[in-house]
């Protein structure tokens, strides 16, 4: 799948059932074949008001939505009216390596990490990076579906490079066994700290989760 | 996070080998001007500072000592309060930048007992 997900704030005034009538409606356009508008938990870190996710079959099809005057072009401009929208953080990715556990989990917590990886010292650390972030669903138990993709196109605050998502049953899936498991702190997170020599993702990052009903992230079915 | 009681020791080491004959100037920046902050701001408790080999080498060495200087922390949530005031604080990541003149290559790694793995992962 190819996919695009914007994590959108909304502007301080803005009437949010238009917006949401937009982005619901550009979701609709031709070459969309699944796509998720949810606000946003409490409690996110810059992670904006809504995720607003989309997949499409593949890039070319993801060209042709986003030349549609229905599409991309009718959010673009959206996204650019200061009346509406203070912050877009964007990130356009072929669906990377994912993983997804028995149960068939299609409804929950969906949550996403925006990361730019940009001190790293050579592609063999970064691809060490993906297989480790990868492994993170085989060993977290909460995480039912996840997947790791990087970037193809990115704007916003920083060179987005990574989308790093995970479906939970519930958001304390994500709370709880993500945040205390030992493959977190004790081991992948050294990419993160500015204090291990490993260090090698910007500490700007989007963390950000809201529900879900319908997996992003399990193969459509 | 879990309402769970978090008893396991987590362990963070520093191993530091610095460049012939800097190792005592090493140590006593790191004493100096991040074990406090350490101690008073992040909640860690300092456990060893070790040496190998167990003397000091000089200046006309070809190599210099190695540091193992290891703190402790009371289970997951005390970890990750450990690292967010690091993250925080400019200073931590000003003190490794004013040492690194002196050393040759340090890692970080965080460590807990054996028998605590089991619990560890039991979230």
């Amino acid at each position: 799948m190819f996919k695009l997900t914007k994590l959108i704030t909304a502007a301080e005034g803005a009437d949010r059932s238009t917006l949401e009538a937009a982005l619901n409606s550009a979701a609709k356009a031709n070459g969309v074949v699944r796509s998720m508008l949810n606000p946003t938990y409490p409690n996110v870190y810059n992670g904006g008001d809504y995720i607003w996710h989309m997949q499409f079959n593949d890039e070319a099809a993801y060209r042709a939505w986003q030349a549609d005057d229905a599409g991309g072009k009718a959010i673009d401009a959206v996204i650019a009216d200061p009346s509406q929208v203070k912050l877009a953080e964007s990130a356009l990715y072929e669906g990377g390596r994912s993983g997804s556990k028995p149960g068939g989990l299609n409804k929950g917590a969906y949550r996403t990490l925006f990361l730019s990886v940009n001190k790293a010292p050579n592609e063999a650390a970064i691809k060490k990076f993906d297989d480790e972030t990868y492994m993170m669903g085989v060993y977290i138990h909460t995480i039912k579906n996840w997947q790791v993709s990087r970037v193809k196109e990115a704007s916003g605050s920083r060179p987005w490079t990574h989308i790093w998502e995970q479906e939970y049953e519930d958001i304390s899936g994500l709370h709880g066994a993500y945040m205390l498991h030992p493959h977190h702190w004790g081991h992948i997170d050294r990419w993160y700290d500015p204090e291990c020599t490993d260090y090698m993702v910007d500490t700007f990052l989007c963390h950000t989760f809201c529900n879900f009903d319908g997996s992003m992230i399990a193969p459509k079915g | 996070m879990s309402q769970v009681e978090h008893k396991e020791t987590i362990y963070i080491q520093d191993q530091i080998t610095a460049k012939p004959g800097k190792a005592k100037e090493v140590l006593a920046a790191y004493m100096e001007r991040y074990a406090p902050a350490a101690k008073e701001e992040r909640g860690m408790t300092l456990v060893s500072r070790l040496i190998t080999p167990p003397m000091w080498l000089n200046d006309q060495d070809d190599q210099g000592n190695t540091l193992f200087i290891t703190w402790s922390v009371q289970g997951a949530p005390a970890w990750w309060n450990m690292s967010f005031h690091g993250r925080r604080n400019p200073k931590v990541a000003e003190f490794w930048q004013s040492i690194a003149p002196l050393i040759e290559k340090r890692h970080r790694c965080f460590l807990s007992d054996i028998a605590d793995v089991e619990s560890l992962c039991n979230v």
